[in-house]
């Protein structure tokens, strides 16, 4: 394991220089916007908070972390920043492989696509999507989550933003629940797929839905999804622990130990292969450790895309 | 041995816990936390029960093990919240470590 | 003429029934009870022997009864499981053919057989049982209940909260009460206590409600400073002796010296302390009054820790739970802050099981050797209620809670403990076999007292807590009644409360009949469950009484004159004053000296029978002739195995 203390500030120094924990500047993320047509006026601002672009860099990173948790090298995260010089930052951000970052781009585009045919009033700026600040929330920096939500907050208010389309769980839950809780500020926040009105007839075609921890538990809106897929005439099969209690992916152990979030991602593989279907997932720090677990996993955007 | 410090309840009131008392050390939250490891989070909730900062302190790596995965939360019959005070003993810890002023030591 | 009637019956060769009951196989697993069935049928006077699924069934009652009907049998033998149970079953069939209940006899071939043996022998051990049984039979007689005249009167001992709610109870039901209290006040150990859990009403309401109806209705008679110096009769017909005494225990005069130098009036509610209700004797009055119910409310006492026990009687700073609740209520008056001694208390440890749950070989016994072993129920939720008091009305003081299991039972209670999580008082559980230590605090926090504990909830970790005052909840001992249970011969069971006929099924009752059981004489309760237990008394009593008359057992002692020389063996010999005495009595013209019954006193032991030189006594239904009959049957192998 690592030393939690040593991730932790070389994370809030992260956000604290570049707006995101990886040390590399934003614009080299968030580059899934390009060469596609997207509106930039509109009712409800589209609000990725930029979890679907990062999770590459995430994933670059534990390979390195894996590689070194429980050897000696771990005690060089804090010793002259070892680990950020070589993995994060610039030199790291080169690191991600494009085919990669084209995988998660590609479900961005696909909600873009989704919301299109529902005819969602919608838009999108890449100057006011920014990262929302939860994973220094989820590891305690309480106070540097405020001051990263208050920038991001007062971008939002400046251009007069009041709704917000959000794509992942993490993200969904710091602006609808914990912006106002340690900012004051309310928007009105919707998931992409509560906006979602498609209709067809996919015949008999069943998925293995994942139920993310904050979708399932925190904000209890399982039954969401679920919905959306049915009126496409896809049935979501039973999942032995689902809805509020659903079993987590393992993903948020990553910062501290790949090496327990490894454990836990092979214990929900189980569970979700035992239906026999085919896994969906609809976050994408799910998406990405499950699929690290060996399973082939389509999200839930380039799903309803698909059969619509 | 651990020594009971009266004034801690109110000291992590700071950091937004204050349901600690609450619990009444069933091991729901350890039974079902999916981590399955020595108790957690059961025990660390018992030192912040007693006021054991030194132990908490010394053994403060355990927090990050939480996923905040939310089933202890979810499942806890006296809603004490485990999963709350875990992210708030974070912030204490961290407040500690950082010598932040407004905690007492 | 009725006797006549029963001669003439009994004149003619008897015709008995034998009824084998196979327990749906508890019995006819191990017992052949078709063999039982056909050697009975070979004894002689045996006319019917049969056997059925289970006897006190519906279909098994009327294969009795039809055989009496059609005048088949005239008496009745049933082979099933022990009397206790079912005895009184079939001897109501009997009646309900419309016969003597006491043309009955019963075999016991289930708990003396089936279940402790096995094989032949069990078959063969049976029928012998079966063939006594008739041998029994064969001389029965019928007989009659005793009937007493009942008086319409009943004495209530103790004017706790039970002896007072059952007094007044009887009272409104037209039964004449007479109220003992030993002490000067009445309201016992409700009115030391400040609010009652788990509703929180002051105790002195209600106890001040209730003595008050007490005292004003005109069919009770109180009594304090009173005191039973004798008992005799017998249920409905009791005859007790009282006295009146000036009060000589410190603790009553303390209280009195209270009460005048408050200005308090006869009838006042002086706090935590009861209800005076008259002037003190200033010398002995001798009462003596008769009644036909004794209802025994004499209650509990605090268990008082040794010295040493958790600091007890070592450090000023130990207390044991009732003394804290009025070292409280005291303090309510001062204002904001928990002040004892005069010194603010901030810090509380309650220890919980203090002389309750004891184990051999763990706790210490008493000077007497005595452990108590039971929980006493009302502690857990009476220190909470006291930890929750503290929170309530001193936030700035906390409380530790030393327990070792939690049994906040009962409605409204478990609300308590919930609550006492909610305003934070810290639970720490021990084992008992690695109590809590009390020990005096030299570090200089500022608190006396620390309490060093291996805390199960936090994994056996020794947790040291400081404290500035440590509460014992002490359990509940019985007061010691040893003169009343020796004068009405009162059966107390091992944990030295008294004990009930039955906890389910006679649940109020004594066996000595006429005699019960209000409150926490019996077993620790609390005052809801002491009333409860009080007003089924009350209930009890008035329908023992309501007939105006008692019925007992016949079986009971009974003179032959003819034989009887007057030798008075027996009078010597019995157990029970006054069942027999020697009366004079005028026989073919000569003033003799003849033994006689008072078949309600006599208990039917047969300790005259068996020192009488004339076999002159004998037990109705118990006859020197029955046992020989049976005695000779079980070994004649002939007829009983034959």
């Amino acid at each position: 394991m690592y030393k939690p203390k040593d991730i932790i500030e070389l994370i809030a120094d992260n956000v604290k220089k570049t707006g995101n924990p990886f040390g590399a500047p934003s614009k080299v993320i968030n580059g899934w916007w390009k060469n596609i047509p997207l509106p930039r006026e509109g009712d409800g601002l589209l609000f990725t908070g930029l979890m679907y672009q990062s999770v590459p860099f995430i994933e670059k990173t534990t390979t390195y972390l894996e590689r070194y948790e429980d050897t000696a090298l771990v005690n060089y995260v804090k010793y002259g920043r070892f680990v950020p010089k070589f993995l994060v930052g610039w030199g790291f951000a080169l690191l991600a492989s494009s085919e990669e970052k084209n995988k998660f781009n590609g479900m961005l585009h696909s909600i873009v696509e989704v919301l299109k045919k529902s005819k969602v009033d919608f838009y999108y700026r890449p100057e006011l999507d920014n990262y929302s600040g939860i994973l220094l929330y989820d590891l305690g920096d309480v106070d540097g989550f405020i001051k990263h939500a208050r920038s991001v907050v007062s971008k939002l208010k400046e251009k007069g933003v009041k709704k917000l389309i959000t794509v992942d769980p993490h993200t969904t839950y710091a602006l609808k629940i914990l912006y106002p809780k340690y900012t004051g500020e309310t928007f009105e926040v919707k998931t992409y797929f509560e906006l979602v009105n498609l209709n067809g007839s996919n015949g008999t075609k069943q998925v293995t839905l994942h139920d993310p921890c904050i979708y399932g538990r925190y904000l209890e809106m399982s039954d969401v999804p679920k919905k959306v897929l049915e009126n496409l005439g896809i049935e979501c099969v039973a999942v032995r622990n689902s809805g509020p209690f659903t079993n987590c992916c393992g993903g948020p152990a990553e910062s501290v130990s790949p090496k327990l979030s490894r454990e836990l991602v092979d214990r929900r593989i189980e569970e979700l292969q035992s239906t026999g279907a085919p896994v969906v997932a609809m976050c994408p720090i799910c998406m990405a450790n499950l699929t690290k677990g060996g399973v082939e996993v389509e999200d839930l955007s380039t799903l309803i895309n698909h059969c619509s | 041995m651990a020594t009971v410090d009266l004034e801690f309840a109110e000291q992590l009131e700071h950091f937004g816990v204050d349901t600690a008392s609450e619990c009444f050390n069933c091991g729901t939250c350890a039974a079902i936390c999916p981590l399955i490891y020595e108790h957690f989070p059961r025990k660390i909730i018992r030192y912040a029960q007693l006021g054991a900062k030194d132990v908490i302190l010394r053994e403060a790596d355990e927090l990050w093990r939480c996923l905040h995965c939310g089933l202890c939360t979810y499942t806890c019959p006296r809603e004490a919240n485990p999963g709350e005070l875990i992210l708030g003993l974070r912030r204490y810890v961290i407040a500690n470590w950082r010598g932040t002023a407004h905690v007492q030591t | 003429m009725a006797n006549t009637r029963k001669e003439i019956e009994m004149e003619r060769e008897p015709k008995i029934g034998v009824y084998v009951c196979q327990c749906g196989g508890n019995i006819s697993d191990h017992v052949d009870v078709e063999k039982v069935c056909e050697r009975a049928s070979k004894i002689p006077g045996v006319v019917v022997a049969r056997e059925n699924m289970f006897m006190c069934s519906d279909p098994g009652q009327d294969l009795i009864i039809e055989d009496l009907k059609s005048g088949t049998v005239d008496r009745v033998v049933v082979a099933s499981c022990a009397p206790d149970l079912h005895e009184l079953t079939f001897r109501n069939a009997v009646s309900r053919a419309g016969k003597n209940p006491y043309i009955y006899e019963h075999a016991n071939i289930r708990e003396q057989v089936s279940w402790v043996h096995h094989g032949d022998g069990a078959t063969e051990k049976a029928s012998r049982l079966v063939a006594a049984a008739t041998a029994k039979a064969k001389y029965i007689q019928p007989l009659d209940p005793i009937r007493v005249e009942a008086k319409q009167h009943a004495v209530v001992i103790g004017g706790g909260i039970s002896g007072m709610r059952a007094a007044k109870d009887l009272a409104e039901r037209g039964i004449r009460i007479t109220l003992l209290e030993k002490s000067p006040f009445l309201g016992g150990r409700a009115a030391q206590l400040d609010r009652l859990a788990p509703t929180g009403e002051k105790a002195s309401d209600l106890i001040t409600e209730l003595t008050r109806e007490v005292l004003n209705h005109p069919a009770i008679a109180v009594y304090t400073n009173a005191e039973v110096t004798n008992s005799e009769g017998y249920v409905g017909n009791f005859r007790l002796q009282f006295q009146r005494r000036p009060p000589d225990s410190a603790e009553d005069l303390d209280k009195i010296k209270e009460m005048v130098e408050s200005g308090t009036e006869f009838g006042e509610f002086i706090p935590l302390v009861g209800i005076c209700p008259a002037k003190i004797p200033e010398k002995i009055e001798e009462y003596t009054i008769e009644a036909g119910v004794i209802l025994l409310a004499t209650g509990f006492k605090p268990y008082s820790p040794r010295k040493g026990e958790y600091g007890f009687g070592e450090f000023k700073e130990v207390v044991t739970l009732p003394e804290f609740i009025k070292l409280m209520a005291r303090s309510r008056r001062n204002g904001k802050v928990l002040e004892i001694n005069g010194k603010e208390i901030k810090s509380v440890a309650m220890i919980h099981c203090v002389g309750s749950r004891q184990i051999p070989g763990v706790h210490e016994e008493d000077e007497t050797g005595h452990l108590n072993e039971y929980c006493s129920r009302t502690c857990c939720t009476a220190a909470l209620q006291a930890a929750n008091t503290v929170r309530d009305t001193y936030p700035g003081t906390r409380v530790f809670d030393f327990y070792r299991d939690i049994r906040t039972y009962g409605r409204g209670q478990e609300e308590l403990y919930e609550r006492a999580s909610k305003n934070r008082v810290l639970f720490l559980r021990y084992e008992p076999a690695a109590a809590p230590v009390v020990k005096r605090n030299n570090g200089s926090n500022g608190y006396p007292l620390s309490v060093k504990v291996n805390d199960t909830l936090t994994f056996g970790e020794e947790v040291e807590v400081p404290v500035d005052l440590v509460v014992l909840a002490v359990g509940m001992e019985p007061n010691n009644v040893s003169n009343l249970v020796e004068m009405m011969k009162l059966p107390v069971g091992a944990d030295r409360f008294l004990l009930e006929v039955h906890p389910k099924l006679r649940p109020v009752e004594m066996s000595v009949a006429g005699i019960l059981l209000a409150g926490t004489c019996q077993s620790p309760m609390d005052t809801g469950e002491a009333c409860n237990g009080a007003s089924s008394a009350a209930v009890k009593t008035s329908s023992l009484l309501g007939r105006g008359y008692v019925e007992l057992d016949p079986f009971v002692a009974e003179v032959d004159l003819e034989k009887c020389t007057g030798t008075g063996a027996c009078v010597e010999a019995c157990l029970r004053e006054e069942a027999l005495t020697l009366v004079e009595m005028e026989m073919d013209g000569e003033k003799v000296q003849r033994a006689e019954v008072n078949p309600a006193l006599c208990n039917g032991c047969g300790a005259c029978v068996a020192v009488c030189p004339e076999n002159a006594i004998n037990i109705k239904g118990w006859t020197l002739r029955q046992y020989e009959a049976m005695v000779d049957m079980i070994v004649a192998d002939d007829i009983a195995v034959g």
